[in-house]
């Protein structure tokens, strides 16, 4: 043997191929390093962040923990007030808690439209005024739904009322008429909390039933951020942007057409609001309605960079 | 603490916690191993540098979701396999890292070209890593695939049957074939 082979003894290939490797200068570049490293601070920052914030109101989980029992006990008192009514003679066979079941499923779909009076319906002031006293503001002002953005909302309180309480008493009452045929009892109660609404809608006592249930599924404080979110994303508002997602928005939540954040910073080829939902977890492949993908979308624009960074995070 | 102490998945358990330097710490104890799986694993450079961000892009994302039923390096070297299997499945098109604004090309000169080292030693090095590569190219995919599992990750025969879907028998086989194979290939490229 004239020269010895320069991968060492020829039955070692694990060695040989150790030994080769050590000599293979061969590393990812520094841009990809710093890609990875930043993106993961990024997401360490934002951890940080919710682990801090589930972990330092002490006092909030007080609050929101007398909110609940005010909230049980507004609803265990009304239900007490109310029960006569579904407990008349005339009830037919068959179980007594059903229709009431019924309704109590139905109410929150029937009360669709946010207004102040409904925030007021919350707690009747009447049946419970301690109790109210103790929830905090934030629990007892129901925030409007996405429908109904904070930046509209004078116009909104000013035609929630009215308009969103008629086609609500409406739909009751034709519920009421399609039950009757089905169940006296359901019909009667039906009848009585529809005619409560339409008769009195605006007041906060009118009617006692609808509040208690209404407050049970009261939507939560960040149902005004996704839109917020979606138009500072659209905007490529990053201010905006960061600000929603620190209010706790929902980062993937969808407008009318399904489209998310990330989709419309997308349409607006707006590579640092892509950048920034990325790094923050939005989904990368969220479909519109039309089960149009933002990597589609950003083919469609060819916009190259936001292309690239939806592929970086797995995108189809 | 010194991160440098602490086990793979405890520095996860702290990342997921929120605390950055634990991901940095595991990034730069995985980092080569992992580059060497995909670079050797698939065609081009660009595409291992695309391939690099999106394992560890995943591996920061679902670090909350992770549990540590396996080996870390298990988990992550099976991350990697997936990345590599849906980027040859979807034959995507590379985004030229170039187009991004990279320093790919000046980095991999940079590289081939280590200062310490004489001029003729950093030839020699080059060239025992380009044989490396040949001869890693011309093994079966399935047992480049087994054996860079094995010597990168550090996994057992079990951990790679496993991250592969195949069988004991099937790995263990392949391994055999691939360690064979190299060192004709080494030999011959010598």
């Amino acid at each position: 043997m004239s020269t010895p082979p320069p991968f060492g003894p020829p039955d070692d290939a694990d060695e040989q191929y150790r030994r080769a490797s050590e000599l293979d200068p061969s590393r990812p570049s520094e841009a990809t390093r710093r890609a990875v490293l930043e993106h993961a601070a990024r997401l360490a920052a934002e951890r940080a962040r919710r682990g801090t914030r589930r972990r330092w109101p002490l006092a909030g989980a007080t609050l929101r923990w007398q909110a609940i029992v005010g909230t049980a006990a507004a609803a265990a008192l009304a239900g007490v007030m109310i029960a006569p009514q579904f407990l008349a003679p005339s009830a037919p066979s068959g179980s007594p808690q059903a229709p009431a079941a019924a309704s109590a499923t139905r109410e929150p779909r029937q009360e669709s439209a946010p207004a102040p009076v409904e925030s007021e319906h919350f707690v009747s002031p009447a049946v419970n005024a301690p109790e109210r006293a103790r929830i905090p503001p934030s629990a007892r002002r129901a925030p409007p739904r996405e429908s109904a953005p904070a930046a509209a909302a004078p116009a909104a309180s000013e035609r929630s009322p009215g308009a969103g309480d008629a086609p609500t008493a409406l739909q009751a009452e034709q519920r009421a008429e399609a039950d009757a045929a089905r169940a006296p009892a359901l019909a009667q109660q039906v009848i009585v909390n529809a005619a409560a609404r339409s008769a009195a809608a605006p007041t906060a006592s009118a009617s006692r039933a609808a509040p208690v249930v209404r407050a049970a599924a009261a939507p939560p404080p960040e149902q005004t951020g996704p839109e917020a979110l979606r138009h500072a994303a659209a905007a490529g508002d990053l201010t905006a942007l960061k600000g929603a997602l620190a209010g706790g928005s929902d980062i993937d939540a969808r407008d009318a057409e399904g489209r998310t954040a990330l989709m419309l910073a997308t349409l607006n080829g707006r590579a640092d609001a892509v950048a920034e939902l990325l790094a923050r977890g939005a989904d990368p492949s969220g479909a519109d309605a039309h089960g149009t993908t933002p990597l589609q979308a950003a083919v469609a624009a060819d916009e190259r960079e936001i292309i690239a960074m939806l592929r970086r995070y797995g995108a189809r | 603490m010194n991160d440098a102490n602490l086990s793979d998945e405890t520095l996860m358990a702290r990342y997921a916690r929120g605390d950055a330097g634990a991901f940095t710490a595991l990034y730069r104890r995985h980092e080569l191993r992992i580059w060497r799986y995909i670079e050797r694993n698939v065609a081009s450079r660009a595409a291992a540098e695309e391939l690099m961000q999106e394992v560890w892009f995943a591996v920061a994302r679902d670090a909350e979701r992770y549990r540590p039923t396996a080996r870390f390096t298990t988990w992550l070297f099976t991350i990697a396999r997936n990345r590599m299997v849906d980027a040859a499945r979807a034959r995507r098109p590379h985004v030229s890292l170039d187009a991004l604004g990279s320093e790919a090309d000046a980095v991999v000169e940079r590289l081939t070209a280590d200062p310490r080292a004489s001029p003729a030693a950093a030839a020699e090095a080059r060239d025992q890593a380009a044989a490396l590569r040949q001869a890693l190219a011309r093994l079966p995919l399935e047992q480049r695939d087994a054996f860079l599992l094995q010597l990168e990750g550090d996994l057992s025969v079990e951990e790679v049957a496993a991250i592969t879907r195949a069988s004991f028998e099937t790995v263990k086989s392949r391994l055999r074939y691939a360690r064979t194979r190299l060192r004709e290939l080494l030999t011959e490229y010598a």
